[in-house]
């Protein structure tokens, strides 16, 4: 029988390589956050999975306004990207690995047993938010991945409790699953962010909000039923026009079973966005 | 309106994304935003990369900052400035198209 092993939850921010390849160059805040992505690539090692099921937002880069799924599960024979224009604007690196088809279609099929009407799709490419964590978490580019893309930028959104509830539905559906195969989840989000709005910059006079404060307490101690209740569209959004992004963590909580992460860790600083990890280590 | 701000998007969305869109948008703009159903102070808001005019119109922020990183040609910091600068004193809106 399958198994989740580990579950992780990281930022994605495209900027982030680059503070990589700046190495002691790159201010010391940035730097405790490659060291965290450092870290937690040793753990998931540590953890040895046979597969990845990456979760993140698309970012209007595969998904547009004229066809927008709500969740998706990608059943490609590969896991490519990302783009062009992301590379040409951000330098993100290619990731390119194959798919665990498998059991990405158990999970679209048994998830509609579930109430879980997963889209799907056989010709994708997964942006940023799917490269930036798989190139620091695991750039061997050897294992195969499931992506399950996530709307959190066009709204309307799903809500909180839809997330927690569609992580807690597809932790037993990797439990039922009857290969054995031990499954890592990466869950690609942030905290409260406005790239493109007018509080895009707030980070450098507000590195962490009391947003970022109040949903962080409630994420690490487990409070999952305040923290559904807490992170409605309106709140978030009023945090920062990309703060919905928060949404996959939410995702990560419930298929942990809604208790406190095993370690986190959030990175706020004059830098950048605050930044968010997260691991229960469950295996 | 709806079908308006998803016009609005679309440009956005097609000229951020680089490649010929974008070619063709900086070569004749008047063109490539003619019969989309754009209103013409929209339309000329657009051709200025006028950022404020844009946000109030109802687009989605993430597009309207990437379309106008791309029309710059790169960022920089003066660059995230002038934008912002534009958006002073506003509030995100309604996004639902």
């Amino acid at each position: 029988m399958a198994r989740v092993v580990e579950v992780l939850c990281v930022p994605h921010d495209p900027t982030l390589p680059g503070s990589a390849r700046a190495g002691e160059a790159a201010p010391p805040p940035l730097r405790q956050v490659i060291g965290h992505f450092a870290e937690l690539r040793a753990r998931l090692a540590a953890a040895s999975p046979d597969v990845l099921l990456v979760v993140a937002g698309d970012h209007l880069s595969q998904w547009f306004l004229d066809n927008m799924p709500t969740f998706l599960i990608g059943k490609a024979p590969r896991v490519a990207g990302p783009f062009a224009h992301e590379r040409e604007l951000f330098g993100v690196e290619a990731y390119d690995t194959a798919a665990d088809g498998e059991l990405a279609r158990y999970l679209l099929r048994q998830g509609l047993t579930r109430s879980i009407d997963f889209g799907y799709s056989d010709d994708f490419t997964v942006d940023h938010g799917f490269t930036v964590p798989l190139s620091f978490l695991r750039p061997e580019q050897d294992l195969p991945v499931v992506p399950l893309f996530t709307n959190v930028m066009a709204p309307p959104l799903a809500t909180a409790g839809r997330f927690f509830e569609l992580g807690r539905i597809v932790a037993e559906l990797i439990d039922a699953y009857p290969e054995d195969v031990r499954v890592a989840v990466i869950a690609s989000g942030h905290l409260s962010n406005a790239i493109g709005g007018p509080a895009m910059a707030r980070f450098r006079t507000e590195p962490e909000t009391e947003w970022d404060r109040r949903t962080w307490r409630l994420f690490t101690e487990g409070k999952a039923e305040d923290l559904v209740e807490d992170c409605t569209y309106e709140r978030m959004i009023a945090a920062g026009t990309g703060t919905p992004g928060f949404l996959d963590y939410v995702f990560a909580l419930g298929l942990a079973g809604g208790r406190n992460p095993d370690w986190s860790s959030m990175v706020a600083s004059e830098f950048g966005p605050a930044c968010g990890f997260a691991e229960w280590g469950l295996r | 309106m709806s079908g308006e701000r998803y016009a609005l998007d679309r440009v956005l969305w097609e000229v951020c994304r680089g490649g010929e869109a974008l070619e063709q948008f900086r070569a004749a703009p008047t063109e490539y935003l003619a019969g989309r159903g754009l209103p013409e102070p929209l339309r000329q808001a657009l051709i200025a990369v006028d950022v404020r005019t844009i946000f109030l119109a109802g687009a989605h922020p993430f597009l309207l900052y990437n379309f106008a990183l791309r029309l710059e040609g790169g960022f920089s910091l003066p660059f995230v400035g002038r934008y912002l600068e534009q958006l002073e004193g506003l509030h995100t809106g309604d996004l639902v198209t």
